[in-house]
């Protein structure tokens, strides 16, 4: 039997998240996993671990949007909403007052500000190159031997942060080696990765104007390093969701809860 | 000399004239005719960038090739791959733009000869002027800069006026004089008259025009002076005004900024269609409307070049804004020219100006003449986002 159960998905570069909502729009479950080289296979998974998660069977989903990148590939879905609108709506579902959202994904980074309805009124978006994205953090975090889990952490223990002049994930890359060579503390060269990144996406932000409360979603939000940096070269609190990977997959759920009211 | 460039402007003329775009086919055949005379008949030409006055050009028996307009057919026509590269491997300057990369490598793969000069100015981009300066010194070739102040005032358009008429005379030195003053100023004058009428249709009749072939006939400026400028614009003023409105309906106008891709110009195209809109202006096509007269041809060639919309940003800003009311404009892409100094920096308050009128605006950034710098995955996101809100927003003007 149908319920009134509704499904976003959100298939990023690097992961594919879900999120359900029921009809008050109360999250039932979420899941994240891995993307991989097909998104039919991870939409399929993604389904399959969120159905489980509710306790419920696919069919019961009344209806599903689909959101980010690999969005086309998720059929069966009622329609396909941008990642932008989508963590526009999710964001603001979570938090209304946030008039400015920092998503930092595998591939992209984007700075979107929000009206007061939950739409996106502008944005920027770094293309072409990994600069302010999870993926810089992914091979810097190789070029130090640690675990991208452990980096935003081991970057809090640091005195100092060593500049890292370079944004280019290339030259920054060979900046990390030159300072592991010269023996720089390691948490300190850790430490400048993070305020390289922020320093990035200040600029992204100075380029759409911040207008706080400012919020900080995607799968980088999770890192504390970054979460404090943002901190202080933004001069402002930033809202942190719970989840901050899945609130793009959260805003299009909303969309699907909306298409049918 | 590779003649690949001459045999595809005598393609694409002769694909325009069985298109029935005689005024396309004729303005091509022009430069082909100047490709053949610097090529095959070894006339001499001077090489100069986009705002020196073609008028003043048109004055002497010498071609003149303007680097970004034929940097813009090689891109078009995909003659060079990876120009921005490749130019960096062969004594190019470092902070130089992609259009001066291509122009250097037509220079240097032979397709274009060497010129006799280079003529080069300070505005829109220093850039340019800088890489003129650095060939003229490599090949031993005489430079004619024309320095541009940088602010407007009466004094300053006396000491542009100087400048431009020093550069007549160091011109009269060096090459016959072909055309009176007075002839070049009446082409011109007449030209700049159908290019006004052309704007005034357009702006009364946005749903017939198509805006991308007002960006591919924007560098007629380049030949206003020259006897048949004002033919070519009357030709396409006739086949605008011939031209079935092909009834867009109600659906929402947007305006571009900036240039455009020049490898990708069916991109307007794609836009009108996956968007659901029309593409109703484009800045270039605007000559001004400052005519000359003989006797004040220098003060009015600087005149016209320092009240260009282009020449501070808040005069840009303000006939942007015009045009969003003029046209009922719901929304504004910007084209982005990678590491350009002279369109980009008013971004932010183009941005800004839209979030005031309550339309979107996108900025997409890439290069109009290297494809290797244009992210279409990326451009296709954000263009999908820019539908959406256009689609949703309600302008305030």
């Amino acid at each position: 039997m149908i319920m009134n159960l509704y499904l976003g998905i959100d298939i990023g570069s690097v992961s594919t998240d879900a999120a359900l909502l029921d009809s008050q729009k109360k999250l039932r479950a979420y899941s994240i996993v891995k993307s991989g080289f097909d998104h039919q296979i991870a939409v399929k998974e993604v389904i399959g671990d969120i159905c489980r998660k509710a306790g419920i069977t696919p069919e019961q989903i009344r209806r599903t949007v689909a959101t980010g990148y690999g969005r086309r590939n998720v059929s069966g879905a009622y329609k396909t909403v941008t990642e932008i609108t989508c963590h526009a709506m999710g964001t603001h579902f979570l938090s209304p007052d946030v008039r400015t959202v920092i998503d930092i994904g595998g591939q992209d980074s984007k700075v979107i500000r929000i009206n007061e309805y939950g739409y996106a009124e502008t944005f920027y978006m770094n293309d072409k190159c990994a600069a302010g994205t999870g993926r810089f953090l992914e091979v810097m975090a190789q070029a130090m031997g640690i675990g991208i889990e452990v980096l935003g952490l081991a970057a809090l223990t640091a005195k100092k942060a060593e500049p890292i002049s370079s944004t280019c994930t290339v030259f920054a890359e060979s900046e990390v080696i030159s300072k592991i060579a010269e023996g720089k503390p390691r948490e300190a060269i850790i430490a400048g990765i993070h305020q390289a990144i922020g320093e990035r996406l200040r600029g992204m932000v100075s380029a759409v104007g911040m207008r706080p409360p400012l919020a900080l979603t995607g799968g980088v939000a999770k890192n504390q390093c970054m979460q404090s940096v943002l901190k202080n070269l933004l001069q402002t609190d930033i809202f942190i969701p719970e989840e901050p990977q899945i609130v793009g997959a959260l805003g299009a759920a909303i969309f699907a809860a909306d298409s049918v009211s | 000399m590779d003649h690949t460039l001459l045999a595809k402007l005598d393609l694409t003329a002769r694909y325009h004239t069985s298109i029935g775009q005689h005024y396309m086919a004729a303005y091509l055949q022009n430069q082909y005719n100047l490709l053949k005379n610097i090529t095959e008949k070894q006339k001499q030409y001077i090489a100069a960038t986009y705002y020196i006055p073609g008028e003043l050009l048109a004055c002497f028996d010498v071609e003149a090739v303007f680097l970004e307009r034929f940097a813009g057919f090689a891109a078009a026509w995909r003659l060079l791959d990876h120009p921005v590269a490749r130019a960096d491997t062969i004594e190019f300057p470092a902070d130089g733009c992609s259009y001066q990369a291509l122009f250097h490598l037509l220079l240097t793969e032979k397709i274009i000869p060497k010129p006799a000069a280079f003529a080069a100015m300070n505005f829109a981009c220093r850039n340019a002027w800088q890489y003129c300066k650095s060939e003229t010194q490599r090949h031993y070739l005489p430079f004619f800069h024309v320095d541009v102040p940088r602010v407007f005032s009466q004094r300053q358009i006396c000491i542009l006026a100087d400048e431009l008429q020093t550069l007549y005379n160091r011109l009269c030195k060096m090459f016959p004089i072909k055309a009176e003053i007075q002839d070049v100023v009446h082409a011109s004058n007449e030209a700049l008259a159908v290019q006004q009428e052309m704007n005034a249709y357009r702006r009364a009749h946005p749903e017939k025009c198509s805006t991308i072939d007002f960006l591919k006939l924007f560098p007629l400026y380049n030949d206003l002076g020259k006897p048949d400028t004002p033919d070519i614009l009357q030709g396409f003023l006739k086949r605008l005004t011939e031209t079935a409105a092909p009834g867009t309906g109600n659906i929402p106008r947007v305006l571009w900024l900036g240039i455009v891709p020049l490898y990708k110009n069916s991109l307007l195209t794609k836009i009108e269609k996956q968007g659901h809109c029309k593409i109703v202006w484009e800045e270039m096509f605007d000559f001004g409307n400052i005519k000359l007269s003989c006797d004040s041809f220098f003060p009015d060639l600087a005149k016209r070049i320092l009240t260009s919309r282009f020449f501070t940003q808040e005069s840009r800003l303000a006939d942007i804004l015009q045009s969003v009311k003029d046209f009922g404009a719901q929304g504004i892409i910007h084209f982005s020219q990678r590491n350009c100094r002279f369109l980009p920096p008013a971004v932010p308050l183009i941005r800004q100006m839209a979030q005031e009128l309550h339309i979107p605006f996108l900025e997409l950034r890439g290069d109009a003449v290297d494809p290797g710098y244009f992210d279409e995955q990326a451009a296709a996101m954000q263009l999908e986002q820019f539908y959406e809100q256009l689609h949703r927003s309600t302008p305030c003007i």
